[in-house]
């Protein structure tokens, strides 16, 4: 994994923890928010103050999947979701719908507070009250799944959360992480999306364009009006050629 | 012009083929033995795959929406109307449709007129100040609630800036074969 990433006018150079190296002109920096709090990458120099507050400020979500696996189908014809306000998990789906099989996987999300109490239990008993939910939201006290798991990202190593939530005091936040900087860094990840599609694949996805384009507009053919400043045509080298 | 990609998922992977097309010097660097990021589909725990993170394609007005069809994928639509049950306080199970908000239905949430956000206040207080509760908040609102976190929690004015967003006007796709 990349460990330091030092940026400047010479453009940019990735260390990785396995000792190779690696230079180029700019970097996309997609690193997930989680990693970004952790601090798992240092940048050198450090990445400006209003970066750093920004990723301070937007909240990561707690989050858990947890998935029952049934010999029968679950939900009535015609039914795909199911919420149930004020339980834990609220959240349903089914991930067989469409599949036209007579098994049903029912799907739960859970976050924020109920993610933090599923997660603290042993994945049995999470399983346990999440699947109590839905018996008693169903009525059916007798449902009983062949097969249960759950999956979170908050422990993976290269990941650390699921995605990010716009906190109270943070509706500003991924727009400050998606700026580049010094034109040397460029920011992409469902957390540099907007508002309306952060945390999405589709944001993700958007990002990652967006940032492509903000490096193709560097390009030596550009009119050269477009760089304001002589700082910024000095930390464009091609700009130059 | 050679650029650095760091991580290989949604973002980086869409990155990295747009300056590619553009005849750029990529390299990406990713820290696992896999690419995707947090889209992980599992093929093990069933004889259909279940997706461990990203699991659904929100609406039809995403850039994402024409890729399933490109590479021969099927999706199932979930409309969150006819097709989703909610549990009403007398535990009654009913249809969004049925039930769901009539005044601000999510599928005009755009024609009606939410108040602006205060401020940075959170989104408990917008409802409470705008006295939205129960059946007068639209699924998708509640939807972004349940994703993300406790309304006292969340900022008001992203909140609307989601529910104002045409992706939120509609239900989700599914991939059927798997999101990887």
């Amino acid at each position: 994994m990349v460990e330091t990433l030092e940026w400047g006018p010479f453009g940019v150079k990735a260390s990785t923890t396995d000792g190779r190296v690696f230079r180029a002109d700019q970097a996309v920096v997609t690193l997930p928010l989680g990693i970004l709090k952790a601090g798992r990458v240092r940048f050198i120099p450090e990445l400006p103050e209003e970066k750093q507050l920004a990723i301070a400020q937007l909240g990561l979500a707690d989050a858990v999947k947890l998935f029952f696996h049934f010999e029968e189908r679950i939900f009535p014809e015609g039914i795909v979701e199911l919420y149930v306000p004020g339980a834990n998990p609220d959240e349903w789906w089914s991930s067989t719908a469409g599949h036209g099989v007579g098994v049903e996987i029912l799907t739960a999300l859970a976050t924020g507070d109920k993610a933090r109490e599923l997660l603290a239990l042993p994945e049995e008993a999470a399983l346990k009250n999440a699947l109590q939910t839905l018996r008693q939201a169903l009525g059916r006290p007798d449902l009983t799944p062949n097969k249960a798991r759950l999956a979170h990202w908050q422990d993976e190593p290269h990941i650390l959360g699921a995605y990010s939530k716009a906190s109270v005091g943070a509706s500003k936040a991924r727009s400050v992480l998606a700026r580049p900087v010094g034109y040397r860094l460029f920011f992409a990840g469902e957390h540099t999306a907007s508002n309306a599609w952060a945390a999405t694949v589709h944001g993700a996805y958007a990002s990652g364009r967006r940032a492509a384009q903000e490096i193709l507009a560097l390009k030596p053919q550009t009119p050269r009006q477009a760089f304001r400043g002589r700082e910024v045509r000095a930390l464009v080298p091609s700009a130059q050629s | 012009m050679k650029t650095l990609v760091i991580g290989a998922g949604a973002a980086g992977l869409a990155a990295a083929q747009d300056l590619q097309k553009a005849n750029h010097q990529v390299v990406v660097l990713e820290a696992q033995h896999r690419v995707g990021g947090r889209i992980r589909t599992d093929r093990s725990f069933a004889a259909v795959p279940i997706e461990l993170g990203a699991e659904f394609i929100h609406s039809s007005q995403v850039p994402t929406y024409p890729l399933p069809a490109q590479f021969g994928l099927r999706t199932h639509y979930f409309n969150q109307q006819e097709d989703t049950l909610v549990r009403l306080p007398d535990g009654s199970l009913r249809t969004i449709a049925q039930v769901g908000c009539q005044e601000r239905g999510y599928n005009n949430i755009r024609m009606v007129d939410w108040p602006a956000a205060s401020g940075e206040e959170s989104l408990a207080e917008y409802l409470q100040r705008n006295q939205l509760s129960g059946q007068k908040i639209p699924y998708k609102l509640q939807e972004y609630i349940s994703d993300f976190d406790n309304p006292r929690r969340l900022s008001a004015q992203a909140a609307l800036e989601f529910l104002y967003d045409k992706s939120a006007e509609e239900g989700d796709f599914r991939i059927l074969d798997g999101y990887d």
